[in-house]
Parts: C-alpha cells; sequence; structure tokens
C-alpha cells in the first residue's frame, strides 16, 4: 500500500450535528455518493438512524436465548447431579421428584440469560476498550452531538472531497480525524 | 403523555452534572455521617454476634425465625418494587420511567444486599454460608435440593446478579455523558473506566437497546420466580398460618406495595434536596400513587383471602391461628399492620393527594412500617403456638436485634448515599431523549 493513502493517516471524517434530525436522509445522500463504511455516534439511540444504517440483526435475542437455555439445562443438571451423587432420603420421597426441580432451574436460567445478554452485548460491540480512535474527533461529545463518520477505509474516503461532501449535509462541524500515533 | 414538558439543554445538563458540582455537599455530609453511625451499630453488632453467637437474638424454640427472616423479607419486598417499576415502565413505554428508574434501580440493588447479608448472619456458622452453593467437594457432599432453603439461596443469588447486571448496563452511557463532560482529571478517569469506552456508536445502540429490553422482559419473570421461591418456605410447611398456596401471590403484593412506598420516600426526599420539582414532577407522584393504591388494595384481598381461607379449611389449627392474630399477644403486629397499610392509603382516592410527594411519602412511610410489622405478624403468630401445647413459647426481640436492624439500615443508607453523591441520580440521555421527542412532538 502507498505510503500516502489517506487512511494511513486518518482515521475518518466527522461531521457534527446537533440533533438527530434528517440524519437518516443524509445517510441515504451518503450512499448515494458511494459511501459503505458510515457510522453514527449519538447521545442516545434513534431507531430510525439505526435502520438507515443498516444496524440491524437479533444476535443479542439469539445470546439470551442462548444464556437462559445454558442456565436451565446447568440448573436443572447440578440438581439431578446432586440427588444422584448424594441421594438423601427425605420423608421416603423419590430420589429424583420433579416438584422441587423448577425453581432452581429458572432461577439459574434467568440469571444466566441476562449475564448472557450483558456480556454479549458488550463483546459484540468490542467493549470494554480503553481507547477508540473516535475519541480522537475535535472536541468530541457524544453526550451532546451526534456525529456521522466515514471510515478512512472506505473506498471513496478523499481527504478534500469528503469533507466537502459533509459540509454540504449542513453540518455543524467537520472534521478530519487523525490516526491516533503508535506509541514507539 | 399528559406532562411531559420539555426541557431546555441546560436544564438537563444541570441534573445530569450533579455529581460534578454537587449542589447541597453540607446537607449530604450530614446524612453520610449519620449512615456511617448506623453502619458503626451495625459493626458493633455482628461482632457480638459473631463473638457470642446466635444466642444473642431473641429468637429460639419455638420462634426460630424472628428478626432475621422478618426483616430478610421485608428488604427483599422492597427490592422487588425498584425492578418491577423500572422494568414494566420500560415495556410499557410509559414516559414517566426516565426521572425514576435509576433511583429505583439503586434501592432495589442495596435492599438485596441487605436482604442477603440477613439469611447468612442468622446461621450459627455465617463464615460456613458457602455450603449452601453447590459446589464439588472433599466431604463429597451436595445442598439438599429439595429445600427450599436452597431455593432462596439461588434467588438471592439471581436477584443479586441480575439487578447489578440491568442497573450497570442502563447507566453505562450516563457514566460515558459523565466521562465526556468531568472537568477533573480523576473524574475523566473514573467515570471513563465505569463507560467502559462507550462512545455512542448506533450499531451499539441497537444491541444496547435490545439487551436492555431483554433484561427488563426477564427481571419481570425473575421478580415472580424469586417471589414465589421465597413464599414457599413459608407455605412449604405444615404450620398453620403458612400452609397456603395464596402465598405466592400475596407474597408478591405485599413485596411491591412495600417497595413503591419507599420509592415515593426516596422520590420526595430527592425531589426537595436537589430542586427537581420540573423533573420529579406531580405527575410522577401521581403514577406512584396509583400503582400504590392499586398494590396496596390487592395485599388488601391478599389478607381478606387469607382469613377466608383459614375459616373455609375449618381446620382448628388455622383457626386458632387465626384468632392468635386478630386477639393473640402479637395483635399488635396484625391491627398495626392493617391500620399503617389501609387507612391513610384510602387518602390516595383522591387526586389531590395523589399529586402531593410530600404527603405521598408520609403515606409511603406508614406503609413500610406496616408491611415490616405485616411480615412480623407472618412469621411470628405462625410459629409461637404451634400444633402442640408443649411447644408453645413467645419471642421477645433482644437488644441486639435491633441494634442490628438500625445497622442494616445503615448498610442501605450509606452506599445509597454515595450513589447520590457520585453518579447521576437520573438517567441523563434517557431525560434528553425524551425531552428532544417531546420538543419534536410539540
Amino acid at each position: 500500500m502507498p505510503a500516502d493513502r489517506p487512511d494511513a493517516h486518518y482515521h475518518a471524517a466527522a461531521a457534527g450535528f446537533a440533533g438527530p434530525e434528517g440524519l437518516a436522509s443524509h445517510l441515504a445522500t451518503l450512499r448515494q455518493h458511494g459511501y459503505r463504511k458510515l457510522d453514527v455516534l449519538g447521545p442516545y439511540f434513534s431507531s430510525e438512524i439505526a435502520d438507515a444504517l443498516d444496524a440491524g440483526d437479533n444476535r443479542i435475542a439469539w445470546i439470551t436465548l442462548a444464556g437462559g437455555l445454558f442456565g436451565a439445562l446447568a440448573g436443572l443438571g447440578v440438581q439431578l447431579y446432586a440427588n444422584y451423587a448424594y441421594p438423601l432420603n427425605i420423608g421416603g420421597r423419590p430420589v429424583f421428584a420433579w416438584q422441587p426441580l423448577p425453581i432452581i432451574t429458572l432461577e439459574v436460567a434467568v440469571m444466566s440469560a441476562i449475564v448472557f445478554a450483558v456480556i454479549g452485548t458488550l463483546l459484540s460491540c468490542r467493549l470494554p476498550k480503553l481507547h477508540h480512535p473516535d475519541f480522537e474527533i475535535p472536541d468530541f461529545s457524544a453526550s451532546d452531538r451526534f456525529y456521522i463518520l466515514i471510515r478512512a477505509s472506505d473506498e471513496h474516503f478523499d481527504t478534500a472531497r469528503t469533507p466537502d461532501h459533509l459540509k454540504n449535509l449542513g453540518a455543524e462541524t467537520v472534521a478530519l480525524v487523525p490516526l491516533p500515533e503508535a506509541p514507539s | 403523555m399528559t406532562e411531559a414538558r420539555p426541557l431546555s439543554r441546560e436544564r438537563i445538563d444541570a441534573v445530569t452534572d450533579l455529581p460534578l458540582g454537587f449542589p447541597a455537599p453540607r446537607a449530604w455530609a450530614l446524612s453520610f455521617a449519620f449512615a456511617l453511625l448506623l453502619l458503626l451499630c451495625f459493626a458493633i453488632a455482628v461482632t457480638v454476634l459473631f463473638w457470642r453467637g446466635v444466642g444473642v437474638f431473641g429468637n429460639n424454640i419455638p420462634v426460630a425465625w424472628g428478626f432475621p427472616i422478618v426483616n430478610y423479607i421485608w428488604f427483599l419486598g422492597i427490592g422487588h418494587a425498584g425492578t418491577l417499576i423500572s422494568a414494566l415502565l420500560l415495556l410499557t413505554g410509559v414516559t414517566q420511567r426516565n426521572a425514576l428508574n435509576r433511583f429505583a434501580e439503586t434501592m432495589t440493588l442495596f435492599a438485596v444486599v441487605c436482604a442477603g447479608l440477613y439469611p447468612i448472619l442468622h446461621l450459627g456458622r455465617p463464615w460456613l454460608f458457602y455450603w449452601t452453593a453447590p459446589y464439588p467437594n472433599t466431604m463429597g457432599i451436595w445442598p439438599q435440593f429439595k429445600s427450599p432453603l436452597s431455593w432462596d439461596f439461588f434467588a438471592v443469588l439471581t436477584y443479586l446478579v441480575a439487578s447489578a447486571a440491568f442497573w450497570y448496563v442502563g447507566a453505562i452511557p450516563d457514566f460515558a455523558r459523565l466521562r465526556d463532560r468531568a472537568k477533573s482529571r480523576l473524574g475523566q478517569v473514573c467515570y471513563g473506566l465505569a463507560a467502559l469506552g462507550w462512545r455512542g456508536s448506533m450499531r451499539h445502540w441497537r444491541r444496547w437497546e435490545q439487551a436492555y429490553r431483554l433484561c427488563a422482559g426477564l427481571a419481570v419473570t425473575m421478580v415472580f420466580i424469586i417471589t414465589a421461591a421465597y413464599s414457599l418456605l413459608l407455605g412449604g410447611g405444615p404450620i398453620p398460618g403458612w400452609h397456603s398456596s395464596i402465598f405466592p401471590p400475596y407474597f408478591l403484593c405485599g413485596a411491591v406495595f412495600s417497595g413503591f412506598a419507599v420509592v415515593a420516600v426516596i422520590m420526595a426526599v430527592l425531589r426537595r434536596a436537589f430542586r427537581l420539582d420540573d423533573i420529579l414532577t406531580d405527575a410522577h407522584s401521581n403514577l406512584i400513587g396509583k400503582l400504590l393504591l392499586a398494590v396496596g388494595l390487592m395485599t388488601a384481598y391478599g389478607y381478606l383471602a387469607d382469613i377466608f381461607n383459614a375459616l373455609y379449611s375449618g381446620e382448628q389449627s388455622e383457626l386458632e391461628t387465626l384468632h392468635d392474630r386478630l386477639s393473640g399477644a402479637y395483635a399488635w403486629s396484625f391491627w398495626g399492620a392493617v391500620i399503617c397499610n389501609f387507612v391513610p392509603l384510602q387518602l390516595l382516592w383522591l387526586r389531590r393527594v395523589r399529586r402531593n410527594s410530600l404527603l405521598l411519602a408520609a403515606i409511603g412511610v406508614s406503609v413500610a412500617a406496616g408491611m415490616w410489622m405485616e411480615r412480623y405478624m407472618l412469621i411470628v403468630t405462625g410459629l409461637y403456638r404451634d400444633h402442640l401445647v408443649s411447644s408453645w413459647g413467645t419471642f421477645q426481640a433482644s437488644l441486639w436485634d435491633w441494634a442490628l436492624f438500625a445497622g442494616m439500615i445503615g448498610v442501605f443508607l450509606a452506599p445509597f448515599l454515595l450513589f447520590v453523591r457520585l453518579l447521576p441520580i437520573i438517567s441523563g440521555f434517557e431525560l434528553k431523549k425524551a425531552s428532544e421527542e417531546a420538543r419534536h412532538a410539540r
């Protein structure tokens, strides 16, 4: 790769907006320009923008379901195994009485589903992370602003034209985000 | 919603920045000193308990479950309301939620910690509490899974883990917000670490939203399972006055009732202390008032059903227990519960009272006390006169029972006050979203 490729110096181009209004149609405009590696940062969730980004998948639901099933099997399994490995005669009840089993099975299933949902969300977002190049946006404040990002790795990314495209959308601020310098 | 007035950006920033420029340091320090005093009381009571053994408590045969279980159920009940209020309002899309959820969930978290400590402390050898967990050991023994005690271990564990996870996931975007707005390096580093690198990408937000909703749905289910689990501790045995299939729903209503009451109290205190009249509005008081009234009436139905069951069963021992409750040695706890729970509650039929946060808080205090007496009544009157006259006895709480109870309130209060000081008590990003949406709807 030649050294003057823009993504050798830049991480992305960022355009800041005061609110979420119109961002979905801005994303459509950018797509018409040929950009594909787009992202939006914002202080709260907007399903309209997420849809425009095509950021829809159900993996969290599946991870949670997997967690629930895992927990149910683990909760049931430990009870069955314990009764088998250490049989206790409780008033002549059978070793594998089913009546007491659902409670712990359900409890562990719920706990495990929630833990899977949380950890699954973090890992699928590649968090926790101590730093990310997005934080290099000048005056970064994702708690007040919405940002449209075009990654430098995008085929159509160009240090001259891309900021113009973003300015034409009516952004309040437009900046090229430099890559953080690698520690030497 | 009728009263969702959009707030200005500056106002939202001011509210979410409360931990960064704390407005009432002196009042907070005084409250925290009081909480630390209670915590000291806890330390002393626990030291005495460990040194001299569970004999320092008032419970003995036949009333083997005294304050530890009364307070355990009471604290756990308070916890349930935080989960239910937050999760149900999220799933039903009530906009007033965003001002209530964070402190209600925090209340849950610390109430569950208090609840979890009680059963451990009243074990004869508390340092061996982990024996209730199933783990492979050289002794080759396993817990007795047919016993409600082992269901209870999992109930508390599940509740603690799940409510902590739900709380933390909900708070991550707020930590990020504080990280971006903190002026001091220490604040930036601490909030930054807590935010786990959250940068608000819409792709992340979508997953976060899914996870948060799934957790809320699971948390509601969990509350039902857990009340069922610990009410069966009582219902599962042949004790007169306990052996009833109404216990799981009855406990659930009572739990949520006492919890909503505490939410009403905390809401009134926060509202006055931080001048949040535009955020914790009369509409919020109205909402909590209605919920409190509804759950209170369901609890009242539980009382009636319980009495009806005893009468309808025609069993001698059930009737005697009923008689003991209404006119026995501990009748004060029954009538105290009925009066504190249901008499001031009737004021909530009036819209004017519901919208007055201070009156609502006063009713909340009455209900919290009433529900404590109810737990006392349930435990003690069930046990002090058993089937056999030879095993009759009385229960009298000891000094150390009371000291531990006071100390346990410190265990609740001290971390809660730290939360008020260091973390956003109102969910900033949800407030912002609701406010922007309200502005657009106009």
